[in-house]
C-alpha cells in the first residue's frame, strides 16, 4: 500500500505492507535507527515516538495507519535541539548507561514536561512509568528530568 | 515477533465498516487504538485474516450531552476522557479511572469502544461502565441496538457483540444530585493489570445510601456488579452491616488464581475495597474497618 | 577521596559516547544492516522433555524468503557440543550442550530447529509451518526431587541428576544447633540472581 506522510518535517513516499509496524517502518525503511525494538508489545517503552505530537507505542501501530500524520522520532527531537538540555542533564548525571531506553526515556520526559512545567518526583516517575530500563535503576533518569525542569523554569523567569 | 500478514481496510464510514464486518465475519478484526489487539498479533496470539481500521470514521468521535443523555463516541481515547471538562463534570469517575490504565503514551491511543469490546476482565473502563449503567450502542448492517452494560461482558475477553456488529458510542444517564464516586485498585506498580479493583457510583442523602453500584473488576472473568451493595441501601450503615455485605461479596465473588494472586488474596481485597468505598463515600474512615 | 595521583575514584569520569547514544544514533546489534544478510528464527521445543520423533519442513523450506532450514543434526557436523564444566568447580558434570537439540529436547524452549530467511516475519511465517513430531518424556522439574530413587535421570551417561555438590564444614554447627534454645527453620524462594 502507498503512503505518504511527514517524518521530522520531512515529506516520506512509501509502499509498505499492511503487516508492517511504525517502529520497523521507521528503523528498517528510513534507517532511523533511534526507535529501538525491545519488546514488541507496547510495555517497555524503548520504541516510543510521537505522532501529531502525542507520545505513542510505534510497535503498536501500523505503518499504514501513520498515512497523512506527521511523526518525530528522537533523531528528529534531537537535530531541532528541544531536547537539547534534557540529553545535558543525563549526560551530567549518568542517566545512562547502555542507551537502549534512552530515546523512549527522552520522549517521555519531553512529553511531560510540555504539559507541566513543575512535576513532582512522584509525577515523573509515573509519566516515565511506561519506560523500562534495566540498567540505571531510574533515580539518576528522574534526578535528570527534575534538574532540567527547575532549569527550564529558571530560564522562563 | 512480526505480526503475521492479514487484508489491510481502511473504513471511511460506519455504514463501510460494517458492510465490511458483514462480508467478512470472524475472519476480521476491528483496530480501533489498536493498544490490545496490536500486542497480540505482535505475539502471534492471534493472526486475523483481514484487519478492518475504523480509526478515521470521524462520526465515532465526540463527547456530548443531550438532555439527560451523555454519549461518548466509541473512538474516544483515554487521554480525550482525561482531557475533556463534559467528562469532568458529567462522568468523573471515568477520568478518575482512565489515570490508572498502562501508560500515557497508552493512552493517547486506547480508545474506549477498543477496550470495552476487548473486554479484559481487569479493565478499569468496563467496571465502571457497570457502576454507571451504561448502555452499549451496537450497530450492524441490520440496524441498531442499544446493550445495557450487565448483559455486555460475557466472560474473558468476550462480549454480546456479533462479528458483524460494531460498538459505536455509550450512553450514561446525568448523574443525579447528589451522586458520589469512588475508585481505587490494586496494583503492584502503577499502570500494571489490576490485582483487584473497585468502580462505584452512590447517591447519598444524608448518611444513607439511596443508590450503591459496585462494579468490581479484575475479580472474575468479568466486572462483577455485587449484589452486597443491596445490603447497604437505605439503613444506617454500621460495622456489622459492612461484614453482612461482605460476606455476601464473599460469597457472589469467584475469583481466578493467577500468577498475580490467589483467589482467596481476592476475596480479600475485594473486602478491602468494600471497606474503604463506603468509609470514603460516607466520609466515615472509621468505617474502612482498619483495612484502610 | 583516596590521596593517590590520577585516582579515577570519586571523580566523575565522562563518557564522550553518551550524546550519541542519546541522539539515536547508536549502533546496537539490532540497527546493523549488512548487505544480503539473512535472520534465522527458532523452532523451540514446548516439552520440557521429549524425544524428537520427526521434523516435517518441506512446506516451510518452500515459503517466501526462506533460505534454508538446518535441524540438529545436520548442524553437528560443523558445531562441536559446549560442555559446561569449569576448572574452579571440581566435580561439576555437564551432558553435551548441543547448538540445537539433536533427537531429545530436554528443556522447554530449547531449539529444535533453525529457520534461516531474507527477513525476521518471513522467517517466523515459515517458522509456524515447520511440523515437529514429538514423544513426551517423564520431565524432572522440582531441584528438590532431582536426586530421589524414583525420579528418572535425563543424562543416563552422567549416572544422576547431580551437577555439582559442595561440603563446606566449618565450626561445630551440629553443636551450636543442639545448644541453642530456639531453632527456626524456613524455605525461601526466590529468583536466580546472575551476575
Amino acid at each position: 500500500m502507498p503512503i505518504s506522510l511527514e517524518v521530522n518535517g520531512e515529506r516520506v513516499d512509501a509502499q509498505v505492507s499492511p503487516r508492517v509496524n511504525l517502529a520497523d517502518f521507521l528503523r528498517e525503511h528510513l534507517h532511523l535507527t533511534g526507535t529501538h525494538v525491545g519488546c514488541e508489545h507496547g510495555v517497555c517503552g524503548a520504541c516510543t515516538v510521537r505522532l501529531d505530537g502525542e507520545i505513542v507505542r510505534a510497535c503498536l501501530i501500523l505503518a499504514v495507519q501513520a498515512h497523512s500524520r506527521s511523526v518525530q522520532t528522537i533523531e528528529g527531537l534531537s537535530d531541532s535541539n528541544e531536547v537539547a538540555d534534557l540529553q545535558a542533564a543525563f549526560r551530567d548525571r549518568n542517566a545512562l548507561q547502555c542507551g537502549y531506553c534512552t530515546p523512549g526515556m527522552l520522549m517521555a520526559a519531553q512529553d511531560l514536561l510540555k504539559q507541566h512545567a513543575d512535576p513532582s518526583r512522584a509525577q515523573i516517575r509515573e509519566h516515565l512509568s511506561g519506560n523500562y530500563c534495566r540498567c540505571t535503576g531510574y533515580q539518576a533518569i528522574v534526578d535528570a528530568v527534575e534538574a532540567t525542569a527547575l532549569a527550564r523554569r529558571e530560564r522562563a523567569r | 515477533m512480526k505480526a503475521a500478514a492479514f487484508v489491510y481496510a481502511r473504513a471511511t464510514s460506519v455504514g463501510d465498516a460494517l458492510a465490511l464486518l458483514a462480508e467478512h465475519g470472524d475472519q476480521a478484526k476491528v483496530l480501533s487504538g489498536g493498544q490490545s489487539l496490536m500486542p497480540a498479533m505482535n505475539l502471534r496470539l492471534i493472526a486475523p485474516q483481514v484487519i478492518v481500521d475504523i480509526g478515521g470514521i470521524a462520526e465515532l468521535r465526540g463527547i456530548t450531552v443531550t438532555g439527560d443523555t451523555l454519549r461518548i463516541g466509541a473512538l474516544t481515547r483515554h487521554v480525550d476522557l482525561q482531557r475533556s471538562p463534559v467528562i469532568a463534570l458529567y462522568a468523573p469517575l471515568l477520568a478518575e479511572a482512565v489515570a490508572h490504565v498502562a501508560h500515557p503514551a497508552i493512552r493517547n491511543r486506547g480508545t474506549l469502544g477498543g477496550s470495552l469490546a476487548h473486554a479484559d476482565p481487569a479493565s478499569e473502563l468496563a467496571a465502571c461502565m457497570l457502576a454507571l449503567g451504561a448502555t452499549l450502542v451496537v450497530q450492524s448492517r441490520g440496524g441498531e441496538r442499544h446493550i445495557a452494560a450487565a448483559d455486555f461482558f460475557q466472560g474473558i475477553f468476550q462480549t454480546s457483540l456479533s462479528a458483524d456488529e460494531l460498538l459505536v458510542a455509550v450512553e450514561l444517564a446525568v448523574p443525579r444530585k447528589g451522586s458520589v464516586y469512588f475508585f481505587h485498585e490494586f496494583a503492584r506498580r502503577h499502570g500494571d493489570y489490576a490485582i483487584a479493583g473497585l468502580a462505584a457510583q452512590a447517591i447519598v442523602e444524608g448518611s444513607v445510601f439511596s443508590g450503591l453500584r459496585l462494579a468490581f473488576f479484575a475479580v472474575g472473568d468479568r466486572p462483577v456488579l455485587a449484589r452486597a451493595a443491596n445490603r447497604l441501601l437505605n439503613a444506617t450503615v454500621t460495622p456489622a452491616l459492612i461484614s453482612q455485605a461482605s460476606a455476601v461479596l464473599a460469597e457472589e465473588l469467584d475469583p481466578q488464581d493467577d500468577q498475580q494472586a490467589t483467589s482467596a488474596m481476592r476475596r480479600h481485597l475485594a473486602k478491602v475495597l468494600l471497606g474503604r468505598c463506603v468509609a470514603a463515600l460516607l466520609f466515615r474512615p472509621e468505617l474502612a474497618g482498619g483495612l484502610a | 577521596m583516596l590521596d593517590r595521583p590520577n585516582s579515577y575514584i570519586g571523580k566523575t569520569v565522562p563518557r564522550p559516547n553518551l550524546d550519541r547514544l542519546m541522539q539515536g544514533r547508536g549502533q546496537y546489534v539490532s540497527d546493523m544492516e549488512l548487505p544480503r544478510m539473512a535472520h534465522v528464527v527458532f523452532v523451540r521445543s514446548p516439552h520440557a522433555h521429549a524425544k524428537i520423533v520427526g521434523i516435517e519442513a518441506d512446506a516451510a523450506k518452500r515459503m517466501p524468503g526462506v533460505i534454508a532450514i538446518i535441524a540438529g543434526k545436520e548442524l553437528a557436523g560443523v558445531v562441536t557440543p559446549w560442555v559446561a564444566v569449569l576448572s574452579h568447580m571440581k566435580g561439576l558434570k555437564s551432558a553435551p550442550q548441543h547448538a540445537i537439540a539433536i533427537d531429545r529436547a530436554c528443556w522447554q524452549g530449547e531449539a529444535v530447529a533453525a529457520v534461516v530467511a531474507t527477513c525476521r516475519a518471513l522467517a517466523e511465517d515459515a517458522a509456524e509451518a515447520v511440523v515437529v513430531e514429538y514423544e513426551e518424556l517423564a520431565a524432572v522439574t522440582d531441584m528438590s526431587k532431582a536426586l530421589d530413587l524414583q525420579t528418572p535421570v535425563i543424562h543416563a551417561e552422567l549416572g544422576d541428576n547431580l551437577a555439582f555438590e559442595r561440603i563446606h564444614d566449618a565450626g561445630a554447627v551440629d553443636q551450636a544447633f543442639a545448644d541453642a534454645d530456639e531453632v527456626a527453620e524456613a524455605d525461601f524462594i526466590f529468583g536466580r540472581h546472575p551476575a
